[in-house]
């Protein structure tokens, strides 16, 4: 009701102002056409400042619907829980234990290097540096131990591995990405909750700690995997060892870097790995789909009278 | 090693040694007066008057009897010490003690470095790289010894030669390659024994003279205890030691054994571990023995197919036959290492192409940023 106030403030401001400069054209006795000019300034001057309080008043009446329905839409500032604790949890284990294994493990497969030389300085450091080696790739272990307890018993991970999974959108939207790069579409690829990139870097860890985790445990426990394996096996783990250490930091430090840390949009990273909330216009921009999901579900669960606040999106 | 077991067997000699001086003072008190001569003055000064001091020491016979039962010779023989490097020298050159005769006891023993040093008078071989020698001799474990007692640790006569001396160019030189064996035989003898039967031995008495004799490995003058800094046949050392030749193309190609042992080596674990001082892995001798040292196809060989267990089980406990189903020494990059240059040749493709298509990804996402970015007039 305020809206109506401002509104009738306003026509009876203007109904003054016209007034008083009627008054001042007829005693100055400025020409007709000067004085319709003013008259039509003051005028248009009404016509925006109406316009825009009529427009605020409509705005705010839909505002109030909605909140009524509980279904909010975020504004620029709300942020929405993307990434659970637990699946915080796993990738900060993940990354702890991958930055060590690259550490201790490549300077072993370039001894020339600086890296090398900075590592394995003496006798001493090269042994500790193997114990690290083997302490972050028992961490690992556990990490994959924690990722297939969530994709199995809890809701969350059963959602997300299912979202992960490849589907033939994902091809599609390579496709669609490559036209926008290329020129030939002007919007990129519309993603769900999970981007073929995202995919990509996940099952690429799956690949990774398979080979990692299986050839590891061969060179790790080599005098009883010679007792009933021949040499020439054992040479060939080791070989992919090395290969997929170095195939695996690459992928890292290319790909994932570029895009969480390196591409201009997000440089030089976000939080997100820490509280797990995403903005809203970043999840419009990025996880377009996933975004008008969570505006439906929230509309439903207003019109079913629910009035919940859910800001999780599945 | 050699040295310490002699010492043990004579356990008595070098504490009884300094019973040895009186007894021998009495014993030449009594030879002078029973050759019933007074003690005489005489003059060396040039190579014609040594033969004066062959008139007794030409005698083969000119021994004497030390209180420990061994004899210790005085003979010369004229003839090989005329066509010695030494020949045209004055014997007083060396013992430069002597002025009577018979000779006083207690004599010093000869000190090379009087003439051997830096700008000598005498014009004997002394370049920098000669006193070099000598700087490493006195750090060597010879000398140390020898400085600590051991009556038996060489001095440079011991292996040079004394009367007998010529140049190692010579094939009777005591230090020429074919003989430099023998020479540390003299007193390692165990070691030499187990030497002349390994392929370098072996070839070395079939007139190959590029085979490893002793100081190839072990370093000649300087020659010092394994566990000690500076060792070249320390087990961090020795690959570094054996490359000397085993990495020499040319060298190996005239003896058909490939020269990239030591390369494939440095690749391996143990050979990464090694570059960084790493000591309980396996170098070199660890698998192929050292004084012993034999080819793969020698029954006796501990590379040979059915020793490998053994060999390998040194270290790894449990060791079996698994660990000789498979090459050793392998290189990825080598096709004759089979499926590990596959698998190597698969992991580089697969790499190849996957980085570059996360490079063309990245890089197209960059471009299209960047035309936006135009457009937008920012």
């Amino acid at each position: 009701m305020e809206d109506k106030e401002r509104v009738e403030r306003l026509v009876d401001e203007t109904a003054r102002r016209l007034e008083v400069a009627l008054d001042e054209i007829r005693r100055s006795g400025v020409p007709a056409d000067a004085a319709r000019e003013i008259e039509n300034e003051i005028l248009d001057e009404f016509r925006r400042k109406s316009q825009e309080a009529l427009v605020d008043s409509v705005r705010a009446k839909i505002l109030e619907k909605r909140a009524a329905a509980g279904a909010v839409e975020p504004a620029g500032e709300e942020w929405v829980l993307r990434l659970s604790l637990l699946f915080r949890v796993q990738h900060m284990i993940l990354f702890s234990s991958v930055i060590l294994l690259i550490f201790t493990g490549l300077p072993l497969k370039f001894p020339e290097s600086f890296l090398a030389k900075l590592v394995f300085a003496t006798q001493e450091s090269f042994i500790v540096a193997k114990t690290v080696h083997r302490a972050a790739a028992a961490s690992l272990a556990f990490f994959v131990i924690l990722h297939l307890y969530y994709v199995l018993f809890t809701r969350d991970g059963r959602a997300d591995f299912v979202h992960l999974l490849p589907r033939p959108k994902d091809a599609l939207d390579v496709l669609d990405n490559l036209k926008y790069f290329f020129g030939a579409s002007d919007r990129p690829a519309r993603f769900d909750r999970f981007s073929y990139v995202e995919k990509f870097d996940y099952w690429a860890v799956y690949w990774g700690v398979i080979i990692m985790v299986g050839t590891g445990l061969a060179l790790w426990f080599q005098e009883q995997f010679l007792t009933f394996m021949p040499k020439y096996l054992f040479d060939v783990l080791k070989e992919m060892h090395s290969d997929e250490a170095l195939l695996a930091t690459l992928a890292i430090v290319i790909w994932h870097f570029y895009n969480v840390h390196l591409n201009p949009s997000r440089f030089p990273g976000t939080l997100l790995w820490w509280h797990g909330r995403i903005s809203a216009d970043e999840m419009k921009r990025d996880h377009p789909l996933e975004y008008e999901r969570l505006m439906r579900k929230r509309a439903e669960s207003g019109a079913a009278g629910a009035g919940g606040k859910g800001t999780e999106p599945s | 090693m050699m040295i310490a077991s002699r010492a043990a067997e004579n356990g008595a000699v070098p504490r009884f040694g300094r019973l040895i001086l009186p007894i021998l003072i009495a014993s030449r008190v009594f030879a002078g007066a029973a050759y019933g001569v007074e003690s005489f003055p005489i003059e060396v000064k040039t190579a014609n008057d040594n033969v004066k001091c062959f008139v007794c020491h030409d005698r083969p016979e000119m021994k004497e009897k030390l209180s420990d039962g061994r004899l210790k010779s005085y003979f010369v023989d004229p003839a090989e010490y005329r066509d010695s490097t030494h020949g045209k020298n004055p014997c007083t050159s060396c013992h430069k003690d002597i002025t009577r005769a018979p000779h006083a006891p207690g004599r010093k023993t000869v000190n090379c470095t009087g003439c051997h040093y830096m700008e000598n008078v005498y014009g004997a071989p002394a370049s920098e790289a000669d006193i070099e020698r000598y700087e490493l001799y006195r750090k060597s474990v010879h000398k140390r010894a020898l400085d600590n007692g051991n009556p038996d640790a060489p001095n440079c006569y011991d292996c040079h030669g004394s009367h007998d001396i010529i140049p190692p160019s010579r094939k009777e030189s005591r230090i020429n390659r074919r003989n430099i064996p023998r020479t540390c035989g003299r007193c390692h003898i165990d070691e030499y024994a187990t030497y002349k039967t390994s392929i370098h031995g072996e070839a070395l008495e079939n007139g190959i003279m590029e085979a490893a004799v002793c100081t190839d490995c072990h370093g000649e003058h300087g020659t010092v205890e394994i566990k000690r800094k500076g060792s070249t046949v320390s087990a961090v050392s020795t690959p570094e030691t054996c490359r000397q030749c085993h990495a020499e193309e040319k060298l190996m190609s005239r003896f058909n054994i490939k020269a990239t042992y030591y390369a494939t080596y440095r690749e391996s674990y143990h050979g990464k571990a090694n570059r960084f001082g790493v000591e309980v892995v396996a170098n070199c001798a660890s698998c192929h023995g050292y004084h012993d040292i034999r080819p793969r196809n020698d029954p006796k060989s501990s590379i040979h197919p059915a020793n490998l267990p053994a060999t390998c089980g040194k270290c790894h406990r449990g060791a079996n036959i698994n660990y000789t189903r498979g090459r050793m020494h392998i290189e990825a990059s080598d096709p004759s290492s089979g499926i590990v240059f596959w698998v190597a040749l698969a992991f580089k493709i697969l790499t190849g192409a996957t980085i570059a298509a996360l490079v063309a990804h990245i890089a197209l996402d960059l471009m299209r940023r960047l035309i936006v970015r135009g457009r937008n007039g920012r």
